[in-house]
């Protein structure tokens, strides 16, 4: 049985993340077979002129792009900016790109904060992002994806766990779900449980692209989402838990801090391809 | 997932007890019993992040202020300042803002020269367009035509001699020790990202600075513009100022200022 995707994707299965100590090497010894499409965030490109701009063109006429934002701050009470969503729209048709994901998160309170917050697990909190969640898609005319986040500091009170919390906005805001499993692994070691279990009962038949990446041990209970490592063992178990699970989807590697050169991040690009040729070829667990 | 008895407060009141923790963690002690107690880790993350972000526009004004310093005035920014801007990028233009609207009254006048100085390189190499045309040969048919000026041009005035902030410079151990008196004369500077992508300044006198704020905010052709400034300086005619046009004109097409002549 095929899951049905519910935005149109025409990405290939890997990506990197365009980060400006890979962009000279890419643009003059050329891009790595294992990388089909770059991601960026739209913020860092939207009104900037100057050779940086003229980068990011190079690569966005030659390769899809997907937009992965960081400032919209859909969960938050301060108004929705709609001019700046407004200029989203215009990036995401200029260059032609296919997918835009946010974070199920928020990051102002009167003014921007530039970190990502936790929402805590609340009906209030479902009804009021959904909502806005319907908002943003409307002035887009486009479905949005919004990433599972990983958080350090859970609300003490609840209406329902994570994971329900999590299909219950995407179902109220009827968009998609871009799963990170490491966000996963990084949550089931700061707030103790079980991943696997956690992302069996998320809303497959949404997730419309993942990420994987690594992070960062602050203490011995405490995991930083850095971006900053290699991947780990537990989490290439858990993209290979999606794939068998949900079916393969196009796949990212982040890669934020302590950037590698380009011949160490080839490897687990690789390692992302040869996982998704493993379950491109076996039918589904079960349908999410 | 902790569950418990406590009274669940509304989403705006959640989210609004969190930022101010975030904003200013030492005030706002202690939290209210409905925030986590690891939200002290994105009181960390945060400081961390911008403190980082404006460190790189900055480094001259972090260098004078000390770790110590710095630190405390980021926080003071997190706490005061109402960022707008989604754009990460743009931080460093907030908190320009928040200093010239007189964020840090206590830090010496030439330090918001230094901050505003380093700020306009990130503006210029970041301004639109994506690429500045080569400037044209100098013709004489300029002085009758309007000209097109460089995009990104910006028209600078500081109270002190801002080229000297630099840590090459002989001065500079002086400045990082302690107050100065500004210079009797502004420094006038033209800044702009030139065709070549380097980032230009050009000092300026009085008059020509005011020449190029005559052509920036009109569509008036040099010779017209020229005229304006005569007059301005009760001159009986624009012959003294046209003896300079060519000399001048050509200065601007080398440094970029100006591109060529408008078709």
């Amino acid at each position: 049985m095929v899951v049905k995707r519910s935005s149109p994707s025409l990405l290939p299965d890997t990506g990197l993340g365009l980060r400006r100590e890979h962009i000279a090497e890419l643009m003059t010894d050329g891009v790595p077979e294992c990388v089909g499409f770059f991601e960026v965030s739209p913020e860092n490109y939207l009104d900037l002129g100057g050779k940086k701009m003229r980068d990011f063109r190079w690569f966005a006429e030659r390769y899809p792009i997907v937009a992965h934002g960081l400032s919209l701050s859909i969960g938050a009470i301060d108004p929705l900016d709609e001019a700046f969503i407004l200029k989203i729209k215009a990036f995401l048709d200029e260059y032609d790109i296919p997918l835009y994901t946010e974070h199920l998160s928020y990051c102002t309170r009167n003014g921007h904060l530039y970190d990502l917050f936790p929402l805590p697990f609340t009906e209030e909190a479902v009804r009021h992002t959904g909502e806005r969640i319907r908002r943003t898609q409307e002035i887009l005319e486009r479905r949005i994806a919004l990433e599972n986040a990983s958080f350090y500091a859970a609300a003490p009170f609840a209406d329902m766990d994570e994971a329900s919390f999590i299909g219950a906005v995407l179902e109220e805001g009827d968009c998609d779900l871009h799963l990170d499993v490491n966000n996963i692994y990084v949550n089931s070691v700061n707030h103790h449980y079980d991943a696997s279990e956690f992302l069996q009962k998320l809303p497959g038949e949404r997730i419309v692209y993942c990420h994987i990446a690594g992070h960062d041990e602050d203490g011995p209970d405490l995991i930083i989402d850095t971006h900053g490592q290699d991947v780990i063992d537990p989490v290439w178990a858990l993209l290979a838990q999606a794939y068998q699970q949900f079916g393969v989807m196009p796949t990212l590697l982040e890669r934020d801090f302590n950037i590698p050169p380009l011949a160490e991040v080839v490897p687990e690009i690789e390692r992302i391809a040869t996982l998704q040729q493993r379950y491109q070829s076996q039918p589904l667990a079960r349908s999410a | 997932m902790t569950q418990s008895t406590l009274q669940t407060p509304s989403l705006d009141d959640y989210q609004s007890a969190f930022t101010a923790y975030l904003r200013n963690p030492e005030q706002n002690q202690p939290k209210a019993d409905f925030l986590p107690e690891r939200v002290d880790v994105y009181a960390r993350l945060i400081i961390n992040k911008i403190s980082g972000n404006l460190k790189r526009c900055f480094p001259l004004t972090r260098e004078f202020l000390g770790l110590d310093g710095w630190r405390a005035l980021v926080r003071r920014f997190i706490d005061q300042h109402r960022c707008e801007t989604p754009l990460y990028r743009e931080i460093p233009d907030e908190f320009m803002a928040f200093l010239l609207d007189g964020g840090a009254p206590e830090l010496p006048a030439f330090v918001i020269d230094m901050a505003h100085y380093e700020w306009v390189e990130l503006a210029l190499e970041t301004a639109s367009p994506e690429s500045i045309p080569a400037p044209d040969a100098y013709n004489a048919k300029l002085i009758e035509q309007r000209p097109i000026l460089n995009p990104t041009l910006a028209l600078l005035s500081y109270r002190y001699p801002v080229q000297m902030f630099s840590r090459t410079h002989p001065d500079w151990p002086d400045w990082l020790a302690g107050i100065r008196e500004p210079a009797a004369e502004p420094t006038l500077l033209a800044g702009v990202r030139g065709h070549d992508e380097q980032l230009h300044f050009v000092a300026l006198n009085a008059m020509t600075q005011r020449l190029l704020a005559i052509l920036t905010q009109s569509e008036l052709t040099v010779i017209q513009a020229l005229t304006q400034l005569a007059q301005e300086l009760q001159y009986d005619s624009v012959e003294p100022l046209r003896g300079h046009a060519e000399s001048l004109l050509e200065n601007f097409l080398a440094q970029h200022i100006i591109l060529g002549a408008q078709s």
